[in-house]
């Protein structure tokens, strides 16, 4: 039977390579489509189908070349055990088989796997590594910040900045350090990051609530849109949006749903200068008025039973301030994440509670870990503990804790990351909290069709984005 | 039968919104229909000389869409249907009637019954029907909230809008300074209702212009203003503001319930004697609407500078609230309550109701005499009885007009901004500053003191009764706010989750001569006049606890040159889903008689119990 599927996976390489033209493909996707071959499961089959294309294999190869490595190649050099590879499946029961398992599982995952009550994650199944990387536009100007020599410049004020003095991430659209000799360096690449799209539309994104019995306590829906202002290199219009100097980025939500906050709107702009916070407006359809928002202050849930807090608005928000935080880089190593497959499917399977986990794939992926310390106490979390992945530098995992030193939240996510563009949007976003043992679940519908022409002009403007529906 | 009607369609309603899940919502890929059913009741504990009784029990039925055809336009439509259950079904309840003529110097007030007709003379001869809170059903005026269309520019140079709709302007709370787009709907309750349910839609446009999107910014952007933008507001449909006097007068009588203004204490200023035998017809003098010379026109220009946001604003309306203005009066012989039926009714014009009421040995000059001996009763000839000497047969019924035919004329300014150099609190958040300031030209006023064509100087409610070219006066008034809203986050609370949100505001209203002047015509108890500066100061703070579940917000004001307070406390329970949002809200007003606005509604304390199911 062994032999059997052996000679199956093999055969599907082979074939693979003859559809590829010979030509010997990415070590990544004969895996993949060895591993589709053998669980003949249709979205499997799809996502080798897509990770194979040739322009993806060659984005992927160009990224490779730039940053040195890939995820592949980082495992394969690892002392990585036998059996974690493809297709084992790992459960409550026989978790306890594999002693190597605490090493590679963020520990809030570990929790969730053991769980018999809240918010379990039954079924762990492994799938291939991939490799992961942004786009073409930012694959070329960073390739050419490098072999430029450009040096940027990360100030203890809390600025980036290039080598003439100007705001890099308002100014130009290279990433500032592929190789990350500190924490810093490695905050302000993971900055840089982004979203990974220069524009960005969830149609719509739902957030489910879920209570510590496992219920749907609240779901609000709304349509998000996200900006890049600058160093725009792969949607029109290129380099800088107009009348957007200084300003970074910008995100916009309109609440659909429930009816009490349809209406709701917020705008959110994210200044380059390190001594500027944040210009945040909401719209309260109840007072049919736009509120100044203190910027200073993204402490609070977005919403109403939310876990995700303004400062986790697309992943971590929190602006760059060294006075404030240490920033360290503590280690690297090798986790198991979800994959960002979210383009073709969605790798966690919820049960019809929708809070709980029945299903998930995890892939190991090389992590950088970042800690950032709250210095002066004063900040909702003491310590933000986050796994960047080594090859797309955006997060795979975050731990974050309270000023008593508890796991307080845990954010988790899927990308819809399309391999052919290198662009990626967002599939769903799992956040945590493990000690009111509550769950936000956010699913996302990334709107591909229309992100050449949203968000518009006005998406940004409260004024306008009032009267959206 | 229509109650029952209407219960019938609100159970129905609910029922509906109720078994429909929040998935499963009407909607399309470019619409959406969606709306929420509200049922309140309420007590009333504060009634002078009564038990605690059940209040109103207003509901609402409110539904909305949009559809957005393409990108760039998006049409919105919003109806409301409300009313309350307890107009006219609900218990007695009784505030003050028209001045008691069998009371010592005829300074008590005769009862006045706010859900039907009194229980009789002597005490609560009067009475109405509170038929406009029953259901609010003029589908113009009262049903359409909104019915807009708004075409946005896709390079974001303009936006058009026109339709039925409202428009906030300002930053206040509380209190509007350059709010002043929409007149407000009081009837249903007067004192800190939200914003959005009081404001009174109009069919107007408006259109928003980008400066910098059009690329003549230049200019502006010389000067330091950043990204200008210019919102020009036009508005043919003139409305003024919607409110009811409990009036007992039967030829015009009319009752708003415990929220309904109350009929003013009609007492001379100079005897300190109550105005017997006088009632008052309430009549209005209103803008034509959909007429060019009638229309409202506002311009607001937006722009950043110093890291604040500002705004210019211009208004060139019309006034929303009115001043009195005497029309005449009608003698009625055959009833001292004032009552036309069965009665002869001799009408006056306005020269002769000024002088039955100050010529000498008239009216006013008969009540005064009172107290030392009387003189001559001055209503003989007309058949009236002397009431020193017989029953009483005949009373006086002021014909006065709500005057809202003046313009508004107003300039003004709002400043907001975060104050990024002050962080304070164990987060080390920094508070956002408001600012806002409006300057009105030839704001009308009654005039509180006046000299009649007979020479004697008339101050208070006896200064109304002349003719309304004396009565009414222009003064400019400047009013200034200052706030602060603040996230505070409490040291010793460690376990907080969420910021609680605090906003304190401070309001000077300065006018010159106030002391001349009606704070509002026609009340004037204790002197109540309009304060050179009057200050409020007003403070909100709202609290999620238990995962925002139970939602806690307090509203207060205080009224530093009336002594008076209002308090707003509202409990949301959102432990039920999305779909059912249970509420309780307590109102306290706290003032003396006729000072002020908490000295109008000083006994309208209520606390509500509402249940709202949303679909």
């Amino acid at each position: 039977m062994k032999n059997r599927s052996i000679k199956k996976i093999l055969l599907a390489g082979v074939l693979s390579m003859a559809v590829s033209g010979a030509v010997a493909a990415a070590p990544w996707v004969e895996q993949w489509q060895a591993f589709a071959a053998s669980t003949g499961d249709p979205n499997h089959a799809k996502w080798a189908e897509l990770i194979a294309s040739p322009e993806a294999v060659k984005l992927a190869e160009e990224w490779a070349k730039l940053r040195g490595y890939t995820a592949s190649e980082l495992i394969a050099k690892a002392d990585i055990p036998a059996d974690l590879k493809p297709g084992l499946v790992i459960n409550r029961d026989n978790m306890g088989s594999y002693s190597w398992l605490k090493d590679y599982l963020p520990p809030a995952i570990m929790a969730q796997l053991q769980s018999t009550d809240w918010f379990k994650w039954s079924e762990i199944h492994i799938v291939p590594t991939n490799s992961y990387y942004m786009s073409r536009g930012t694959l070329e100007a960073t390739r050419e910040a490098v072999e430029q020599g450009r040096k940027f410049n990360a100030t203890p004020e809390g600025n980036l900045l290039t080598e003439d003095g100007q705001h890099a991430l308002a100014t130009q659209g290279a990433l500032p350090f592929i190789h990350p000799s500190n924490g810093l360096e490695l905050n302000w690449q993971f900055v840089a990051h982004g979203v990974s799209i220069d524009n960005l539309a969830f149609k719509p994104v739902v957030f489910d609530v879920c209570d510590s019995s496992n219920k749907i306590e609240r779901q609000y829906e709304g349509h998000l849109w996200w900006q890049k202002f600058h160093g725009r290199n792969d949607i029109e219009p290129l380099g800088s949006i107009p009348n957007k100097e200084g300003i970074v980025e910008g995100g916009g939500m309109y609440f659909l749903k429930p009816f009490d906050i349809r209406g709701l709107a917020a705008v959110r702009l994210r200044y380059a200068a390190a001594d500027r916070d944040d210009d945040f407006r909401v719209f309260i359809p109840g007072l049919r008025r736009t509120r100044v928002l203190a910027g200073s202050d993204g402490q609070d849930p977005m919403a109403a039973g939310l876990e995700i807090t303004w400062d986790e608005w697309r992943s971590y928000w929190l602006k760059t301030n060294p006075e404030a935080f240490d920033y360290k880089l503590v280690g690297e190593t090798f986790i198991l994440a979800q994959p960002e497959t979210g383009h073709v499917y969605n790798p966690a399977v919820r049960d019809e509670s929708r809070c709980h986990v029945e299903k998930v794939e995890l892939e190991l992926r090389p992590v950088w870990i970042l800690e950032i310390d709250d210095k002066r106490g004063d900040y909702q979390y003491s310590k933000r503990r986050i796994y960047i992945d080594k090859e797309n530098y955006y997060m795979q995992h975050e731990e974050m804790y309270d000023q008593r030193g508890n796991l307080w939240r845990v954010w988790d996510d899927v990308r819809d990351f399309d391999p052919k563009s290198g662009q990626a949007m967002w599939k769903t976003v799992l956040e945590w909290n493990p000690i009111s043992n509550r769950l936000t679940h956010l699913l996302m519908d990334s709107s591909w069709e229309t992100i050449h022409k949203e968000p518009s002009t006005t998406t940004f403007d409260i004024d306008q984005l009032r009267d959206y529906r | 039968m229509r109650f029952q009607g209407i219960r019938g369609i609100l159970i129905g309603l609910g029922v509906f919104g109720l078994a429909t899940p929040v998935s499963h919502a009407l909607e399309g890929e470019n619409w959406w229909i969606g709306g929420r059913i509200k049922q309140g009741v309420s007590v009333a504990y504060d009634l002078p000389g009564q038990s605690d009784k059940a209040g109103p029990a207003n509901f609402l039925a409110e539904v909305n869409g949009n559809w957005q055809p393409s990108d760039d336009i998006s049409v919105k439509g919003s109806f409301w249907l409300r009313g309350d259950l307890n107009a006219n079904n609900g218990p007695d309840t009784r505030q003050g009637g028209i001045q008691d003529f069998t009371s010592a110097g005829f300074r008590d007030q005769f009862g006045f019954n706010t859900n039907g007709r009194g229980s009789g003379f002597p005490g609560e001869p009067f009475g109405a029907d509170q038929e406009e809170l029953e259901l609010f059903d003029d589908f113009n005026e009262e049903v359409i909230r909104e019915a807009s269309i708004k075409y946005r520019d896709p390079d974001g140079r303009f936006a058009f809008k026109v339709g039925k709709f409202q428009r906030g302007w300002g930053q206040s709370d509380g209190l509007r300074l350059l709010d002043v787009l929409h007149a407000q709907d009081l009837r249903e309750r007067s004192v800190l209702r939200d914003a959005e349910d009081t404001r009174i839609p109009s069919w107007m446009a408006t259109l928003d212009l980008d400066f910098r999107n059009m690329g003549i910014a230049g200019p502006f952007e010389a000067l330091g203003m950043h990204r200008p933008a210019l919102e020009l507001v036009v508005i043919p449909e003139v409305n003024h503001s919607r409110f009811i006097v409990n009036n007992p007068t039967p030829s015009s009588a009319a009752s708003g319930g415990i929220w309904g203004f109350p009929f003013p204490r009609l007492i001379d200023s100079k005897s300190n004697q109550g105005l017997g035998f006088i009632g008052v017809d309430l009549g209005e003098n209103e803008v034509d609407s959909f007429e060019l010379d009638n229309s409202e026109f506002g311009a607001r220009l937006k722009f950043e500078a110093l890291g604040a946001d500002w705004t210019l604003n211009g208004f060139y309306g019309q006034q929303d609230l009115p001043v009195v203005a005497l029309q005449g009066s009608n003698l009625i012989v055959g009833s001292p309550l004032g009552d036309p039926t069965g009665s002869t009714v001799i009408p006056l014009d306005v020269a002769n109701t000024v002088g039955a009421a100050h010529a000498p040995g008239q009216y006013l000059d008969f009540l005064r005499s009172l107290p030392t001996g009387p003189i001559a009763w001055p209503l003989g000839a007309f058949g009236c009885n002397d009431p020193t000497v017989t029953a009483p047969n005949c009373a006086l019924n002021l014909d006065f007009d709500l005057d809202y035919d003046y313009r508004q004329k107003l300039v003004g300014f709002s400043f907001t901004r975060e104050m990024r150099e002050l962080k304070l609190g164990p987060k080390n958040v920094s508070p956002v500053m408001r600012l806002e300031f409006s300057y009105e030209f030839d704001k009308p006023f009654n005039k509180a003191t006046v000299v009649t064509p007979f020479g004697e100087v008339e101050t208070g409610t006896t200064a109304l009764v002349i003719d309304p070219s004396q009565s009414i006066v222009e003064r400019d008034q400047w009013s200034l706010m200052v706030g602060f809203d603040y996230f505070l986050w409490l040291p010793f609370w460690e376990d907080q989750r969420s910021s609680i949100f605090t906003s304190f505001q401070f309001f000077n209203i300065h006018t010159d001569d106030g002391d001349e002047l009606f704070f509002q015509a026609p009340y004037s108890a204790a002197g109540s006049r309009v304060p050179e500066n009057h200050n409020y100061a007003t403070f909100l703070w709202n609290l999620g606890l238990m995962q925002e579940k139970l939602f806690i917000e307090g509203l207060s004001i205080y009224d530093d040159d009336f002594d008076g307070f209002i308090h707003r406390q509202r409990v949301d329970f959102n432990f039920f889903g999305d779909k059912i949002r249970p509420r309780l809200e307590w109102v306290h007003v706290d003032g003396d008689d006729e000072q002020g606005i908490p000295g109008l509604f000083g006994n309208s304390d209520y606390i509500e119990a509402s249940i709202t199911v949303q679909f």
